[in-house]
């Protein structure tokens, strides 16, 4: 007996288990049964089948065909033991061939060489089937004297042993106390085979072509004896025994058990340690995932803070420059008003106040009309601010009695700008535009404004007296410091003033911008 | 100027506010050589009245509830071609502005307006006057730029009068025009009024391209 221990992947296609008696010694086992445990459900035997033979001899007593009824296994009744098991009765039909005359009939225990176990048969009857709806005519009954059940080796009448050991052919009793003895054949030798055969002499009598009809009484329990295999493809993952049991020639356990443990592996998809580092994986890319949006919220929270933020300054800054302007004008309105109340004694006063009012209310009209100008979504191109600034320029320039050039090209590309920035750009403009008609006592001047590789650039250029030394001083000052803040306000922004002795003053307002209409997010109703 | 006859000026006012209304009928009553023939709140209101009253001047508020005013400057100008329509804003809206002057509108004055600056207006459009601020004329520049098909050909702008609209667009004022092409500042009017008609015919051409699905 062997013990051991394989292991085999899951890619194994098939386990062959090959195993048989060990014969060194003095008592070999007969017969072997095998299963593999955790696979096979039933004990099952390498092979062997044992025999009931009908041969038709002709008046030659030469064989002319011959049938076989095939026993294996163990038959229903088997139970273990001639003595508790109980008969099943097995009918089969025959036909007799051409030039038969009679009928052997023959029990053989070696259907295959290494045949071992025991086939019992009683009570065999062969009938004449009558085609014309007689019953059977029985032509032959087993019988066995009496006598013959004393010696299992006697021969009964009718009867002769055959086959390489012919002891295993013997006559057996039944134990049941009817004295009839039954004939079986009990192999227990892998390496030999017997047989019973009925005697020519009292072979039956048939007819060529008759239909005949044999049926008897039969038990068994057949199995192998010898080198056996065992033969397993495609086993699911999981741990098996296979046992190797032997048995007497009767089928009935004897002595331990031999056992190896098979173990297909598991696919590594199956294997626990692949399943828990891929939950695991899987887990932490949940986490990962969940990590992720919150950042992801966390940013868009971030973003549309910034954005708050950025309208909440230029909030501020507007609001500012209104309180600035239209504050003052306000204020002047209702100043005014007062003063025309107080001097209605005296018309022509009364008259000048009124007519001021009139042009501060005109110049707070404008001044709200800039306002919701640069602050209106709509009128956040770069077409839409040279229009304004154009027409700012020419209409501040008329009043103030200075002749106004346009350079402006007929069609702008389409950037976009931000309130903010084009709230400062004009605003450094109207700064600029103010310091000329102010102080350069110029006749005429150019506002000419372009894009040059991304970057607004408004030049406003006159031939009046230029600056002073370069230096810009007092209210002027002020007035620079304005314009070059409002400008640098902005990425990329610059101002920058310059003027050659005799010439004019150039003042540059360069703004970058950036492609594609729609300017920032944020509406009238934001601000 | 003088005119050739003293009959006072028929005045229509178009204005949804009614207190806005009623200042600019006080102003028309108290000034001289006007007279106001009708007050209306709305553009339809407008649209149904008008015809009758063939006033030769319009005060036209851009922003009324309903038909906007360039929609009602459009459909006025069809039903009565010789009346002169000025357009009222409170904001210097350009788009707004050109396209009521291109749909016929003369002229427009932005809100709050003085009775010295509208009566003298509506003079200035009865004699023809046409505002042509630099905005204004970038707008006009532009939609001159695609050349009219062959067969209106008499849409498109002549030498001098494209040589006018250049000046224009650099900045320089009629007067300053006058100076620079050796004619009067008459004639300047001329020219200006002569594009502003290509440009309502052009724009009314337009207008039906784009409803024809052209």
């Amino acid at each position: 007996m062997a013990k051991g221990a394989v292991r085999v992947s899951s890619a194994a296609q098939r386990v062959e288990f090959h195993f048989g008696p060990y014969l060194d010694t003095s008592n070999p086992p007969v017969r072997l049964r095998y299963r593999l445990d955790g696979f096979d459900k039933e004990w099952r035997e390498a092979g062997g089948e044992m025999r009931l033979n009908a041969r038709f001899l002709d008046s030659a007593n030469n064989t002319v065909s011959a049938e076989d009824f095939v026993a294996r296994g163990e038959s229903v009744g088997w139970a273990g033991s001639i003595a508790r098991s109980r008969f099943d009765r097995r009918t089969e039909a025959i036909k007799a061939p051409e030039r038969a005359v009679r009928m052997q009939i023959e029990l053989f225990s070696g259907g295959s060489e290494q045949t071992v176990g025991v086939m019992v048969v009683d009570n065999l009857t062969v009938s004449a089937l009558e085609t014309n709806g007689q019953p059977e005519t029985l032509l032959f009954r087993l019988h066995l004297a009496q006598r013959t059940v004393d010696n299992p080796s006697s021969v009964p009448a009718g009867w002769m042993r055959d086959g390489s050991k012919p002891s295993i052919a013997r006559a057996l009793d039944l134990g049941d106390n009817s004295q009839m003895p039954v004939l079986g054949v009990v192999d227990a030798d892998p390496a030999t085979w017997g047989a019973w055969r009925t005697d020519p002499g009292a072979a039956v009598a048939v007819h060529a072509g008759e239909a005949l009809i044999l049926s008897w009484n039969e038990m068994y329990s057949i199995g192998w004896g010898g080198l056996g295999a065992a033969v397993y493809s495609y086993l699911p993952p999981g741990q098996y025994q296979f046992q190797v049991q032997a048995l007497t020639e009767y089928g009935e356990a004897v002595g331990s058990t031999a056992a190896w443990t098979l173990t297909v592996a598991p696919p590594f998809w199956q294997t626990s340690w692949f399943r828990g580092s891929l939950l695991a994986s899987l887990v932490a890319g949940l986490v990962a995932a969940v990590r992720y949006q919150t950042w992801r919220k966390m940013q868009v929270q971030l973003e549309a803070l910034d954005q708050q933020r950025a309208l909440a300054l230029e909030r501020t800054r507007i609001a500012r420059d209104i309180h600035d302007d239209l504050g003052a004008n306000l204020t002047q309105i209702a100043l005014l008003s007062e003063l025309a109340q107080t001097d209605l004694e005296q018309p022509a006063l009364a008259k000048a106040h009124l007519a001021q009012i009139f042009t501060t209310a005109g110049a707070v009209a404008r001044q709200l009309d800039e306002i919701v100008w640069a602050i209106s979504p709509a009128n956040d191109t770069l077409e839409q601010f040279a229009g304004y600034m154009c027409k700012f320029a020419q209409d501040y320039l008329r009043v103030a009695g200075i002749r106004c050039r346009l350079e402006v090209p007929e069609s702008l590309p389409n950037y976009s700008m931000s309130s903010a920035e084009r709230h400062d750009m004009f605003l450094a403009a109207k700064e600029a535009l103010h310091n000329v008609v102010k102080h350069a006592r110029a006749g005429e001047v150019w506002v000419r404004l372009k894009v040059d590789e991304g970057s607004l650039i408004l030049v406003i250029e006159d031939n009046g007296t230029g600056l002073r030394n370069g230096a810009a001083s007092g209210a002027r000052g002020n007035g620079l410091l304005n314009m070059r803040n409002r400008m640098q306000q902005h990425a990329g922004g610059t101002f920058t003033q310059s003027s050659e002795t005799g010439h004019g003053a150039v003042v540059r307002l360069a703004l970058p911008l950036k492609a594609g209409g729609g300017g920032r997010v944020g509406s009238t109703a934001d601000l | 100027m003088s005119r050739p006859n003293e009959q006072p000026i028929t005045v229509a006012i178009v204005e949804d506010d009614p207190q806005v209304r009623q200042s600019l009928a006080g102003i028309l009553k108290r000034g001289t050589g006007v007279l106001c023939v009708g007050a209306f709140g709305s553009a339809e209101e407008a649209l149904r009245e008008l015809p009758a009253l063939r006033p030769q001047v319009g005060l036209m508020d851009i922003n009324l509830p309903g038909m906007d005013g360039v929609e009602c400057v459009r459909k006025l100008s069809a039903l009565l071609p010789e009346m002169q329509m000025v357009m009222l804003t409170v904001y210097d809206n350009t788009d707004a502005i050109f396209n009521s002057l291109a749909a016929g509108a003369s002229g427009y004055l932005l809100k709050p307006v003085s009775a010295a600056q509208l009566l003298a207006a509506i003079k200035d459009v009865y004699m023809g006057g046409a505002p042509m601020t630099s905005n204004i004329v970038r707008k006009v520049v532009q939609t001159f730029k695609q050349p009219a098909p062959a067969e209106r050909e008499a849409e498109n702008l002549s030498t001098r009068e494209q040589e006018v609209l250049d000046f224009l667009a650099k900045g320089y004022l009629y007067k300053e025009i006058a100076d620079q092409l050796k004619i009067s500042y008459g004639t300047v009017h001329t020219y200006i009024e002569r594009i502003f008609k290509k440009l309502h015919v052009r724009s009314r051409a337009q207008a039906v391209a784009k409803y024809l699905g052209a």
